[in-house]
């Protein structure tokens, strides 16, 4: 949404905020929930998700449905943006839970649970893209849009405008160099912090600082040309 | 971009299912199977202090005690640094770990020229030649192997970001330990067999832990 709201004062692309497309604000991944929305979410879903993932650590297995519950639509969510493919994204997904059950010895009593479950993911999904030899897409799914979760009721031409807008957000981002995409997609699409997308990537918080801001230039000069005709 | 989606009631019982199929160690289990594995790993350098002693071999006493204490204190502290991973799921950050794996080697061999130009009278004739340089090398190397084996078990399949980082880091720490044990039994002090026979050992280490750990720290696909 910031972000929408930073790169153009253009209506489409604040039609793109307002329906939820751009959650790249630095500390939500979620727009700002609808009354539906906070009527069913009771806590924070992340630490909700570290609360149940310390417990079955510990070895209550019972945790293991509210840990699912809680991290799976937000990982699954960040495996369909991955890899643009719903069972690509369900068979990570579950490879994904698979290894934090394997490893869940593994993890720090009061540590996050979302970077280290991203971290996983994405490695999972380097090496799916490795062993297939060929190169991630980056289309757009239309299907995965849920509209249940978007706030207010915008017109047909704005959702076209958006989706048209947010088709041409991910050509230009599938642009970018691997590594400026990673840090741009974790900081602003994720909503991880700088710190935690630098444990995620393993580098310095001020690398993943310098990466997601120049890919956020590059996204704004690429997208320029777009709105001007608007 | 698009908002998250729950994934479907299918997905979700395939998960279900396929993670009750499988047992995994809870944290308590595997802290127990930790200190048993690290304990057995430094088993034999135990033994070899307990039979062998510590050889002043006409060093003196405040050398050997300084690099004792150097070594064996940083050695510690780094082992316990790295098997704890702190408050992060994803352990210790990766530049800190390239940090140890080039510090501790560093620094091992900085407490040694400290001893040895505070305690010159610790140089003494004959100096080591390369015969000496490669009996403490390969001494140090075959010291080596189980702590460094140790480490790399306990911390098998779980680094999804950089495994060949924490496996230099490990290999380092590893083969401190191994230095450490060598640095009161060898009777050479001069810097340049320290550097050779004692520290050389542990950057070779941490080269091969980096090469060890790329395949053994890395997350599998489970089938």
């Amino acid at each position: 949404m910031q972000f929408a709201a930073s790169i153009t004062s253009d209506p489409s692309f604040a039609a793109c905020g307002a329906m939820g497309w751009f959650t790249l604000g630095h500390e939500h991944l979620n727009p700002a929930p609808t009354h539906a929305m906070s009527q069913r979410v009771t806590s924070d879903p992340r630490a909700r998700a570290s609360g149940a993932m310390d417990r079955y650590a510990a070895g209550d297995d019972r945790a293991f449905a509210e840990l699912y519950e809680a991290l799976s639509p937000r990982l699954y969510g960040f495996l369909l943006r991955l890899s643009g493919d719903a069972a690509t994204a369900e068979d990570l997904l579950q490879q994904t839970f698979l290894q934090m059950h394997e490893a869940r010895a593994r993890f720090a009593h009061g540590a996050d649970v979302t970077p280290w479950a991203m971290a996983i993911a994405r490695r999972l999904f380097i090496d799916v893209v490795r062993r297939q030899k060929s190169r991630a897409t980056d289309v757009v799914d239309t299907s995965v849009i849920d509209e249940t979760n978007l706030s207010g009721q915008p017109s047909a031409e704005d959702w076209m405008i958006a989706a048209e807008t947010e088709a041409v957000l991910r050509s230009r981002l599938a642009t970018l160099s691997p590594k400026h995409r990673d840090a741009f997609r974790l900081v602003k699409e994720e909503g991880l912090s700088i710190a935690e997308a630098a444990s995620v990537l393993g580098t310095t918080a001020a690398a993943v600082k310098l990466r997601a801001h120049r890919a956020y230039a590059q996204l704004r000069t690429a997208l320029e040309p777009e709105r001007k005709p608007r | 971009m698009s908002p998250d989606r729950e994934p479907s009631q299918e997905v979700r019982d395939r998960i279900a299912a396929a993670v009750a199929k499988r047992s995994s160690p809870t944290r308590a289990q595997v802290r127990r199977q930790t200190i048993v594995v690290i304990a057995l790993s430094l088993a034999p350098l135990a033994a070899i202090l307990a039979l062998r002693g510590v050889h002043p071999a006409g060093r003196p006493l405040g050398y050997l005690a300084f690099v004792a204490i150097g070594w064996f204190a940083l050695g510690l502290g780094a082992s316990l640094w790295a098997l704890r991973p702190g408050r992060e799921a994803l352990g210790r950050p990766r530049p800190a770990l390239i940090a140890l794996a080039i510090g501790l080697p560093a620094s091992l061999l900085l407490v040694s020229l400290i001893a040895s130009s505070a305690f010159p009278e610790a140089v003494r004739e004959p100096l080591a030649g390369w015969h000496g340089h490669l009996a403490c090398s390969l001494f140090a190397t075959g010291l080596s192997i189980a702590p460094i084996g140790a480490l790399l078990w306990v911390f098998r399949r779980s680094d999804p970001v950089a495994p060949w980082i924490s496996g230099a880091a490990l290999g380092a720490v590893g083969a401190s330990w191994a230095g450490a044990v060598l640095a009161v039994q060898c009777p050479h002090a001069e810097p340049i067999h320290v550097a050779l026979a004692h520290v050389g050992p542990i950057v070779a280490s941490a080269i091969v832990g980096a090469a060890l750990g790329a395949r053994v720290l890395a997350l599998r696909w489970i089938r």
